[in-house]
C-alpha cells in the first residue's frame, strides 16, 4: 500500500467531491484514521492505465483557515510532506455553477506546489443557469489542466482518469507557476524565522505553521513552544493575516474568472423559491415534524420484516447447534454467548438502514441546511447548535451514529452537550424492553374512543426522553465554561436531486461503523455475560441441579419444562444470580427485586438483552414467546409481602429506569473515541445512573 | 475594485449614516464586516465586500436569518448578520 502513488481528492462542501470519489472508486473504498483524532479519511484504490494508486478523500472545506476540526486535518495532510497520507497529486473539484466563490483553498493549494488537476464539476448544469465557461482560459491563467466533468451525466470522468495518469507519470508538468498571493514582508520574515524549526522549503508551508503551530503536532512541542514566543514577541495576529490573505487570494483570481466565465448576475434558482415554503416559519416547522413522523414511522414498519428475519435466522441456528452438537459447555457458548452476543448487535441493522436512508436523502437533497437554519436559536437556548439536532434524530434509532454525527458541530461545548444527552433519547433497543413491560401493566383500553391507552404511554417515555435531553442540555450548559467561538455561518445549497449511489454508500458506511464499533463491544459483554450466567460457586451450582431434578420428579414434569426450571434455577445459582442479590438491597427503594436485578445487570450488553434475561429468569427460555414471559410476569409473587411482583408501580418504575440508564457500553465506548477520554464517557455515565435511580424511586414511591 | 476596500474592515468607526447593518437596511452591497472572524469566515465561502447581499427571512425566535449574498444562500446568527455592514 505505501508503494502506491498517493493522489487525494479536495475541495469545498457540496462541490459534489464525495460523488466523484464514489463514482470512480466504485465499492473498494476502505477508511484509514487519522492519528490522534477522530476523523475518518475515506481511500480507496484505483487502478489506472499505468498507475495503481490510492485515492484519498479529503473532508470538505473552504480554506485552509477552517474552523471545525474535521476541515483542519486538510491543511495538517497537505501542510507536512512527511505525513503519512500525504499525496503525490491533487484532483480539485469545484461546483462550476459556483467557480469564482470556491477557488480560494485551490490557490491556496497550488502555492504549496503539489502537482494539481481541477476538475469542474456540475458542467452539465452550466446551461440551466445560464452561464458559459471557457476552460482554457482558467487552463492558462491558472497554469493548471482543467477538465470540466460531471458526477451525475458521467461526462468528462474518462477524461480526467487519463490526465490522473499522466499526473503520476510526469508530476512535475502538473505543478502550477500562478501565484495568488505575495505575503508582506512581516510575514515572510516571520516564515522564515519558522523554517529553522521546520526545515521547510516552501515557503507557505511556514506561513501555515505560524497559523497553526499548536495543532501541527508533526512539529516537536520544543519547537512548537518556540515558534509561539517568536510569533507573541512579533505580535503576530493570525487571524488578521488570514482576512489579508484571503482578500488578496480573491483579488487575483477573481478577475481570471471573470474573464473565463459569463453569466447572467441576477439569474436566481428556484431554491429560493422552495424556500419560501420550507423555511417559513410555520409552514416549514410544520414540513419538519411531518417528515421527521414519516421516518419514524418508516423506521418501525420497514424494518420489521428483516428483524424477524434476523431473529429467526438467529433461533434457527441456535436450535440447530443445539440439535447437532453434543451438550457441552462449547455448545452452550456458541449458542447462548456468541450466537445470542452476534444477534444483539445484527437485529439492528435494519433500523439504522432504513434511517440513515432517509437521512441522506435528505442531508443529500440539500434539506438537512435548512433545519439547521430552522431551529439553531431553539437549540441554542439549551447550549446546542442547529445540527444538534439531527444527531437527536438519530438518536431514535441508535445513540451511536448519533454521537459520531456530532463531529460537525465546530464548537467543543456544544458538540460535548450534544453527545452527553444524545442517549437519553428512546433508541430502538428500549423498545422491546418498553412493549414488554407496557402490555403487562397497562390495559388497551381506548380513551375518547380512538386513542389507545398502551400507544399512548409508549409516546409518554419517548417524549420524557426528550424532555430528559433537553432539561440535562440546560444544566450543562451551565456548568461548562468555554472560551470558544459559537458560530453558525452555514452555506444553505441549492436543493438537487439525491443520487442513489451516493445514499447507499453512506447506508453502507454506517452500517458497518455500527456492526464494528458496536459489535465488538456486544459480542465481548456478551461472552462475559455467559460466564458469569453459567458459571457459579461450585456447591450451589451442584445443589440447583440436584434440587430441580427431584422437583421434577415430584411435579412430574416434561422434560421441556424440566429444562427450563432447570435453566432458571442455574442462573439463580449463577454468580450473575449472586450478583443480583448483591445488589438487591441499592435497588429495593425502585420496588426492583433481585431478579430484576440480573436483568438490568445483563441489560448493560444492550438494553434489549432484558427480554431475553426474564425469559430465562422465569424458565420459559424454549418457548421464546412474548406471551408466555408476560404470563410468567404477571403470575409472579413476591415471596415476603405475598403479592404480584410486577405490580403497576413496580413496572413503572422500571419503564422510568430504562428510559433514562445510560446502559450501552458501545456507546460509552463511542464517547471515549470521540471525546479522546474517559472523564466524559464517566461523566455521562454517572449523572444517566442518577437520573434513572432517582426518577425510578420516585415514581416507586409515588405509586406504591 | 477589490484592493479599494481592502482595509475597510478595521474602520467601523468612521461609519457613517450611510452604513448599516443587514437588520436595519434589508437590501444593499455589503461595505466591511464589524468582526475578523466573521469577516474570515465568510469570506472564505465568496462573501466579500462589494457583493449584493440581501435579508430574505428571518426567524429570530426559534431559527436563524436566511440571507441571499453573492448569489448564495445563507444561515446566519444575530449577531452574524449584524456585523454584515452594507451601503
Amino acid at each position: 500500500m505505501t508503494q502506491k502513488i498517493k493522489l487525494a481528492l479536495c475541495g469545498n462542501p457540496n462541490s459534489g467531491k464525495s460523488s466523484l470519489f464514489n463514482k470512480i472508486t466504485g465499492q473498494r473504498q476502505k477508511v484509514a484514521n487519522y492519528p490522534g483524532v477522530t476523523v475518518d479519511l475515506k481511500y480507496a484504490a484505483l487502478k489506472l492505465a499505468h498507475h495503481q494508486i490510492q485515492l484519498l478523500d479529503l473532508p470538505g472545506t473552504y480554506s485552509f483557515y477552517p474552523s471545525t476540526q474535521d476541515e483542519l486535518i486538510v491543511s495538517k495532510v497537505l501542510a507536512n510532506p512527511k505525513d503519512e497520507n500525504f499525496p503525490q497529486g491533487i484532483v480539485y473539484i469545484c461546483d462550476s455553477t459556483k467557480i469564482d466563490k470556491q477557488l480560494l483553498l485551490l490557490s491556496q493549494i497550488l502555492e504549496l506546489k503539489i502537482p494539481c488537476i481541477l476538475a469542474l464539476n456540475m458542467s452539465d448544469l452550466l446551461e440551466r443557469d445560464r452561464i458559459t465557461l471557457d476552460e482554457k482560459i482558467l487552463s492558462s491563467k491558472l497554469d493548471l489542466e482543467v477538465i470540466k466533468i460531471s458526477t451525475r451525466t458521467g461526462l468528462g470522468i474518462d477524461q480526467l482518469l487519463l490526465a490522473m495518469d499522466r499526473m503520476c507519470s510526469s508530476p512535475l508538468d502538473f505543478i502550477s507557476k500562478a501565484t495568488f498571493f505575495k505575503p508582506p514582508a512581516k510575514l515572510i520574515e516571520i516564515a522564515e524565522f519558522i523554517r529553522k524549526s521546520t526545515g521547510f522549503e516552501n515557503l507557505y508551508q511556514n506561513i501555515l505553521v505560524a497559523h497553526h503551530y499548536q495543532s501541527y503536532h508533526f512539529i516537536s512541542a520544543a519547537d512548537r513552544i518556540n515558534v509561539g514566543q517568536q510569533l507573541d514577541q512579533k505580535k503576530f495576529n493570525s487571524l488578521d493575516y488570514q482576512v489579508k490573505e484571503t482578500m488578496a487570494r480573491f483579488d487575483t483570481f477573481q478577475p481570471v474568472v471573470r474573464e473565463a466565465i459569463q453569466q447572467d448576475p441576477d439569474h436566481i434558482n428556484n431554491s429560493a423559491q422552495i424556500d419560501q415554503y420550507l423555511t417559513h416559519p410555520i409552514f416549514g416547522v410544520v414540513v419538519f415534524l411531518v417528515i421527521m413522523l414519516f421516518i419514524f414511522q418508516s423506521i418501525f414498519a420497514w424494518s420489521t420484516i428483516p428483524m424477524d428475519w434476523i431473529e429467526g435466522g438467529f433461533a434457527a441456528a441456535g436450535r440447530f447447534i443445539q440439535s447437532t452438537l453434543p451438550d457441552s459447555m462449547l455448545t452452550s457458548l456458541l449458542t447462548e454467548g456468541i450466537l445470542a452476543g452476534l444477534g444483539g448487535v445484527l437485529i439492528f441493522i435494519p433500523q439504522i438502514a432504513v434511517l440513515f436512508f432517509l437521512i441522506s436523502i435528505l442531508e443529500q437533497s440539500g434539506y438537512m441546511a435548512r433545519v439547521v437554519y430552522l431551529f439553531d436559536r431553539f437549540m441554542q437556548r439549551f447550549g446546542m447548535n442547529g445540527k444538534s439536532l439531527l444527531a437527536m434524530v438519530s438518536s431514535t434509532a441508535c445513540a451511536i451514529p448519533a454521537v459520531m454525527s456530532t463531529r460537525t458541530i465546530p464548537n467543543w461545548k456544544e458538540r460535548i452537550i450534544t453527545i452527553m444527552v444524545a442517549p437519553l433519547i428512546s433508541c430502538s433497543a428500549r423498545i422491546p424492553v418498553y412493549i414488554i413491560l407496557i402490555a403487562l401493566v397497562v390495559p388497551a383500553t381506548k380513551i375518547f374512543g380512538f386513542l389507545n391507552l398502551q400507544g399512548l404511554v409508549f409516546f409518554g417515555l419517548y417524549g420524557l426522553g426528550i424532555l430528559a435531553a433537553l432539561i440535562s442540555a440546560l444544566v450543562f450548559k451551565h456548568i461548562l465554561k468555554s472560551e470558544e467561538r459559537s458560530f453558525l455561518m452555514l452555506e444553505l445549497p441549492d436543493y438537487k436531486m439525491p443520487s442513489l449511489r451516493n445514499v447507499l454508500h453512506v447506508v453502507k458506511d454506517k452500517v458497518f461503523t455500527f456492526v464494528w464499533e458496536a459489535g465488538r463491544i456486544i459480542m465481548f459483554i456478551s461472552i462475559i455475560l455467559w460466564v458469569l450466567s453459567s458459571f457459579g460457586p461450585a456447591q450451589k451450582m451442584s445443589d440447583a441441579v440436584a434440587n430441580t431434578a427431584s422437583i421434577s420428579i415430584a411435579e412430574n414434569l416434561s422434560p421441556e419444562q424440566a429444562a427450563d426450571l432447570l435453566a432458571s434455577k442455574k442462573l439463580e445459582a449463577s454468580y450473575a444470580g449472586h450478583l443480583g442479590k448483591f445488589i438487591e438491597p441499592a435497588i429495593e427503594p425502585l420496588g426492583f427485586d433481585w431478579k430484576i436485578g440480573i436483568a438490568l445487570i445483563t441489560s448493560f450488553a444492550a438494553r434489549e438483552v432484558f427480554v431475553g434475561t426474564m425469559a430465562t429468569i422465569y424458565n420459559v427460555g424454549s418457548t421464546e414467546n412474548d406471551f408466555a414471559i408476560r404470563k410468567q410476569m404477571d403470575a409472579e409473587v413476591n415471596p415476603n409481602t405475598g403479592q404480584k411482583t410486577f405490580t403497576f408501580a413496580v413496572s413503572m418504575s422500571l419503564l422510568i429506569f430504562y428510559v433514562f440508564a445510560m446502559q450501552c457500553m458501545s456507546t460509552l465506548a463511542v464517547v471515549r473515541k470521540e471525546t479522546h477520554s474517559w472523564k466524559w464517557p464517566l461523566i455521562q455515565f454517572i449523572f444517566m445512573t442518577l437520573l434513572a435511580y432517582f426518577g425510578s424511586m420516585f415514581t416507586y414511591q409515588i405509586l406504591s | 475594485m477589490f484592493r479599494l476596500h481592502l482595509n475597510k474592515y478595521i474602520w467601523p468607526q468612521r461609519e457613517s449614516i450611510m452604513h448599516h447593518c443587514i437588520l436595519d437596511k434589508t437590501e444593499g452591497v455589503l461595505s466591511h464586516f464589524k468582526d475578523d472572524f466573521i469577516a474570515q469566515r465568510m469570506m472564505s465561502m465568496g462573501v466579500l465586500p462589494g457583493a449584493k447581499v440581501k435579508l430574505i427571512r428571518a426567524n429570530p425566535r426559534i431559527g436563524a436569518y436566511y440571507i441571499l449574498a453573492s448569489n448564495r444562500h445563507f444561515a446566519m446568527r444575530k449577531e452574524e448578520a449584524e456585523s454584515l455592514i452594507i451601503v
